[in-house]
């Protein structure tokens, strides 16, 4: 023992430069070389995580091998869409616009979504908007109940805590937005013989803070071995518009933006039952292979009899998805 | 008037027909606490405070979803007593 202490930050720290060759040599060798795919698909939400993610892919593959996928919806951030794009343009990478809205409305994602809310706010319709909300984790041991905070027309909030249906029944509805935005993502990925490139970091992924067969389904995650101060770090240096990493969080998933007031929203969190993408230490990007048939049964086997999500290796469709490295935790 | 006794079973027999895990509820400790056990997850907890307001005919606040009083079986049988008071 030497008796050094190491501080966070030191732990944290990283050299950019050779964190995004081992990136960006991870991301050639997996999309060209063992998924034999000619370039990737980024789903870009405006925020930080996609944007590094295009920004990455576009110094592997090239710019004119990254499609940029904005997906905006009827609850979406205004400034996404042009976040979105102001990415898109530095990198010289080509985007399409998919507004899922028709798509949402014609599952009833938000009728079904505003019918849970009404039950405990009986006004909540046309012009509302909403969250949810988990009580602070610190200065409280209040036990971590939901609540949903809803916004009048007029600008009156309203905060009231959820029973156990209406909440899994907003977050079932609100799951259908990751679910749409990776179905037109695999769409493009398909016609392009494209990689879909995931976009979540290793906070997202080591709490489960995805949706089963959404945002947690892609064929590669070339961030999800890093924290989001080295997102931040990365991205600083492979100069991500100002903008956008100055923007404050945001799931672009609920009509009421995130505070600092009250933990993010839940809707997102999922007991990660498969770790199965696990980040390594050598900052490479990970890559999905297939599981066994005894390894599916495993699974199965695991997965919580509860209504939550679970992310599960199945989603990596025709490609090829490797066994879980790590035992299933929970976020709780 | 339903007493302790009566409550507790009853709260017993919800923990173990609704969780994954609520059969251990059968057997455990009544200090024991829910959360860590594995019984009781967050989603949980608001079921467990549905179930508690419906059967038991009475209001829980904000303030009283605190470990103290739904943590363990013996605090949420105590906590009932109080309510019912």
């Amino acid at each position: 023992m030497s008796g050094q202490t190491v501080s966070a930050a030191d732990l944290l720290d990283l050299e950019p430069n050779r964190a995004i060759e081992q990136i960006v040599d991870g991301l050639r060798d997996s999309v060209l070389r063992e998924l034999r795919r000619r370039g990737a698909v980024v789903g870009l939400s405006g925020g930080i995580d996609s944007s590094l993610v295009a920004a990455l892919c576009a110094r592997a593959l090239g710019p004119e091998r990254v499609l940029g996928l904005l997906m905006p919806e009827a609850d979406s951030a205004p400034d996404s869409l042009e976040l979105g794009r102001l990415i898109a343009a530095s990198l010289g990478i080509e985007t399409l616009v998919e507004d899922i809205t028709p798509t949402l409305t014609v599952f009833r994602c938000y009728e079904r979504r505003d019918a849970a809310i009404r039950e405990v706010i009986p006004d909540y319709g046309p012009g509302w908007r909403s969250k949810i909300v988990l009580p602070p984790l610190l200065g409280s041991d209040r036990l971590r109940t939901y609540s949903v905070v809803a916004e009048s027309p007029d600008g009156q909030r309203v905060e009231k805590r959820l029973p156990a249906s209406a909440y899994l029944q907003i977050v079932a509805a609100t799951n259908f937005k990751q679910r749409t935005r990776k179905v037109l993502e695999y769409f493009h990925a398909d016609r392009l013989v494209y990689a879909v490139a995931g976009t979540p970091n290793r906070i997202e992924y080591d709490q489960g803070f995805f949706v089963k067969l959404g945002d947690g389904a892609a064929d590669v995650k070339p961030i999800a071995h890093l924290y989001k101060s080295q997102v931040f770090r990365l991205a600083e240096h492979l100069v991500v518009p100002k903008e956008i990493r100055s923007r404050p969080p945001t799931t672009d998933t609920y009509s009421v933006p995130k505070d600092k007031t009250s933990s993010t929203s839940p809707s997102r969190y999922r007991r990660s039952t498969s770790a199965w993408l696990r980040a390594t230490a050598d900052c490479r990007p990970q890559r999905l292979r297939r599981r066994s048939a005894s390894q599916k049964r495993t699974s199965s086997a695991s997965t919580p009899t509860s209504t939550r999500s679970v992310e599960s290796p199945t989603t990596c469709t025709s490609l090829r998805c490797s066994s879980p490295r790590s035992s299933p935790r929970s976020p709780q | 008037m339903i007493d302790s006794a009566l409550r507790e079973q009853e709260v017993r027999r919800f923990l173990a027909t609704n969780f994954p895990l609520g059969e251990d509820a059968h057997g455990i400790d009544g200090s024991s606490p829910l959360l860590e056990a594995g019984i009781l997850d967050s989603t949980g907890v608001l079921e467990l405070v549905d179930f508690l307001e419906e059967r038991f005919e009475i209001q829980i606040s904000d303030d009283e979803l605190v470990p103290e009083k739904l943590n363990s079986v013996d605090n949420i049988v105590r906590f009932l007593a109080e309510k019912h008071a």
